[in-house]
């Protein structure tokens, strides 16, 4: 019995969004602490192309996962040692590191464009749980990665607020001086993770070569380290509204791919805009509200490089 | 041993900090794209399939060596520097317009839609008018983003580049519906502006290039200008990016911030539609070609300096023109950006290395206080 075409459509939707939820909850930690990682795009390529790659010479997805969660550790390292430590500015460096990674991808990934894919992320259907009619497919018919990547904001979340070391960050992130004085190593824990983050996309872009489009190509994330960076603005730094941002866009995007094929008279750029629009939207209202009850939602220091002294 | 608060804590002997008195950071920061430029364009062959002396005989062919490669190069140059005047406007504040791509989008739209009303009125009326219109264009698109962060302080650099999507989107459905034209190029675009309001090209010692180039090149100057020599421009350099420095002053900085945002805007716009008039003749999807992300990076490394926005763009012209012309050898186009990237890279470094410096620490086991020294009559005083 083939599954309906709305839990076909749900379960493309939260598996395509796997790999924007990984990075998207990578950036929240890199920008509870302060730093904007505006590289996104480029760590999820680098890594995308190390998990393809390896994926392709040893024929293990596992490998190619870990790879890509190196590969992206190793290239966010980069951006932090030159904006962390050298104190200089994110944004460029961000952005001229996402032009390095597109060019060196595109010319190492030259050979693995066209090439037949050896393994992608297997899905794992939970007995008994996916033969529920309708929520059975939708749910629960998806990899391994998208069964923990689920998980992961609301861990992320109990991290943040209940243990001492999710306080220490989120004061580096706030009001680095006090940490600092209080004898947190701020330069310390922004490298550390930014590096977390890093692994975190390229472990994103992996999935997505290994798992969702299944193949390389140039510039394959076309955007999605973008919508992931939107993501974290449109969550207001909250681990679970990362969670409602990913599969919302994902839905998004899916919905586009059904209303084309069904012929729906809404062009399809509506769909396309929406994510974006609905971005800017939730943080004008967020900071509308928040500036009735005198509070903001962003680190205080995000951005700012920080100085002893 | 205690550690007080107050204690250095350092791991390493050395430590960075900044330095009181960051001079001549221009210098640095062109010596450093340079050395950045010689490093990449160096080594890059090394990642290609074509041999050294191949790639850089293209490149020279393709830029200065020829007066197609000069008008390439010129031509590239348009929209790129006033991409890099948008950002740098805005950027004098500390304001980021990381949406220049979209205010050229909307731009050249406004700017198409005038040629749409009008298609018959005189040149020298319809050119002005499509350039003021691409200049409200791009104003348009820009206001939300200024008003959300001068209002309700949401940062402009999220909104401003979200909103290059929406204006991608736009443009796509205006240019595959409305005024869609099937044309022998294929691809996405609408029916050409009217054939007077194309800006002509001039010849120049073989060499043609659209008399936009000089818009392109006089903006900028008249900018620094006015930021130099006006009080207003006085008043912005002075505010930089502390704001409260110019509200105790008395300045209405609520004002200047939106007007640079606007200017900057207005820039953009103006850009995408003197691009359109000048090259394509016909809007499309691709007008601004990523101009607008260079253009931002042209404007931030230049420091908000009018005159580095002029210089670093022909830089950035020249690479890019280049790297049209290795493409054509076989070399993948994406490697000329993996160049601009590490050139940036370098730029910001040297940019750094002007404004810190690396200093000794003392030794980090040394305490914060020093000992102290037995009292005399206390000690006397011990049996």
């Amino acid at each position: 019995m083939a599954d309906s075409l709305v839990a076909t459509s749900i379960a493309s939707a939260i598996g395509g969004s796997t790999a924007i939820l990984i990075a998207a909850t990578g950036e929240l930690l890199v920008e509870k602490v302060g730093v904007y990682n505006i590289a996104l795009e480029g760590v999820m390529l680098v890594g995308g192309l190390s998990g393809y790659a390896t994926g392709q010479t040893t024929g293990s997805w596992v490998l190619g996962l870990v790879a890509g969660g190196i590969a992206g550790t190793l290239f966010a390292m980069i951006f932090g040692l030159v904006t962390v430590i050298l104190r200089t500015d994110m944004i460029v460096v961000g952005v001229a590191l996402i032009l390095v990674a597109q060019g060196l991808t595109d010319v190492v990934g030259n050979s693995y464009v066209g090439a037949e894919t050896r393994t992608t992320i297997p899905n794992w259907n939970i007995p008994g749980l996916s033969s529920i009619p309708v929520l059975g497919p939708a749910l629960f018919k998806q990899s391994i990665v998208t069964y923990i990547a689920a998980w992961l904001p609301f861990v992320v979340a109990f991290f943040l607020t209940r243990s001492k070391h999710g306080l220490n960050m989120r004061s580096i992130g706030e009001n680095p001086k006090a940490a600092d004085t209080a004898g947190i190593s701020v330069v310390g824990w922004r490298l550390f993770y930014v590096g977390v983050g890093g692994w975190m996309a390229g472990v994103g872009g992996a999935v997505l070569t290994l798992g969702i489009v299944n193949s390389w190509q140039n510039n394959v994330t076309s955007g999605q380290g973008w919508i992931a960076f939107a993501i974290v603005f449109f969550a207001g730094w909250q681990p679970i509204w990362i969670l409602v941002g990913a599969y919302f866009f994902g839905a998004l995007s899916v919905l586009n791919t059904v209303g084309q094929a069904e012929g729906w008279t809404i062009p399809t750029e509506v769909f396309t805009i929406l994510p974006y629009v609905g971005t800017v939207a939730v943080m004008v209202i967020r900071a509308w509200s928040q500036k009735r009850r005198g509070s903001v939602s962003w680190p205080a220091a995000l951005g700012v490089p920080f100085y002893r002294g | 041993m205690s550690r007080s608060a107050t204690a250095q804590r350092r791991l390493l002997p050395w430590h960075i900090e900044r330095r009181p008195d960051p001079s001549r950071i221009g210098v640095y920061r062109i010596v450093a794209v340079l050395v950045g430029l010689a490093v990449s364009l160096l080594s890059a062959p090394f990642f290609s399939s074509v041999s050294p002396s191949e790639f850089y005989k293209s490149i020279w062919s393709g830029t200065f060596g020829s007066s197609l490669g000069m008008g390439n190069l010129l031509t590239i140059a348009i929209p790129l520097l006033l991409a890099g005047l948008a950002a740098s406007i805005p950027y004098r504040l500390g304001l980021w317009n990381v949406g220049i791509d979209g205010q050229m989008l909307i731009g050249a739209w406004m700017a198409t839609w005038v040629g749409v009303l009008i298609p018959t009125a005189p040149g020298p009326i319809l050119i002005p008018l499509m350039m003021l219109a691409g200049m409200i264009g791009g104003a348009v698109w820009i206001i939300i983003p200024t008003m959300a962060r001068v209002r309700l302080g949401v940062s402009e650099v999220i909104t401003t580049f979200l909103l290059n999507f929406v204006a991608l989107s736009w443009v796509t459905y205006w240019c595959k519906g409305p005024w869609f034209t099937p044309s022998a190029a294929g691809g996405i675009r609408a029916n050409p502006i009217p054939h007077q309001s194309q800006i002509g090209v001039i010849n120049f010692h073989g060499i043609t290039i659209n008399w936009a180039i000089f818009v392109a090149i006089s903006l900028p100057v008249v900018f620094w200008v006015a930021n130099r020599f006006t009080r207003s421009g006085y008043e912005l350099t002075m505010i930089g990016a502390n704001h409260d420095a110019g509200r105790y002053a008395g300045m209405n900085v609520r004002r200047l911030l939106i007007s640079a945002m606007l200017i900057g805007g207005a820039i953009a716009g103006l850009a995408g539609a003197l691009n359109m008039m000048g090259t394509t003749h016909q809007l499309n999807p691709d007008i601004s070609n990523q101009a607008g992300f260079n253009g931002l990076v042209i404007g931030v490394l230049a420091g908000a300096n009018e005159l580095g926005v002029l210089a670093l763009g022909f830089i950035y012209s020249l690479l890019l023109a280049g790297g049209g012309s290795v493409a054509i050898i076989g070399v993948q186009y994406d490697l000329v950006y993996a160049i601009i990237g590490v050139t940036l890279i370098f730029g910001s470094l040297g940019e750094a290395y002007a404004r810190l410096r690396l200093v000794r620490t003392k030794h980090p086991t040394e305490p914060a206080e020093p000992p102290d020294k037995p009292d005399p009559v206390y000690a006397a005083a011990q049996p």
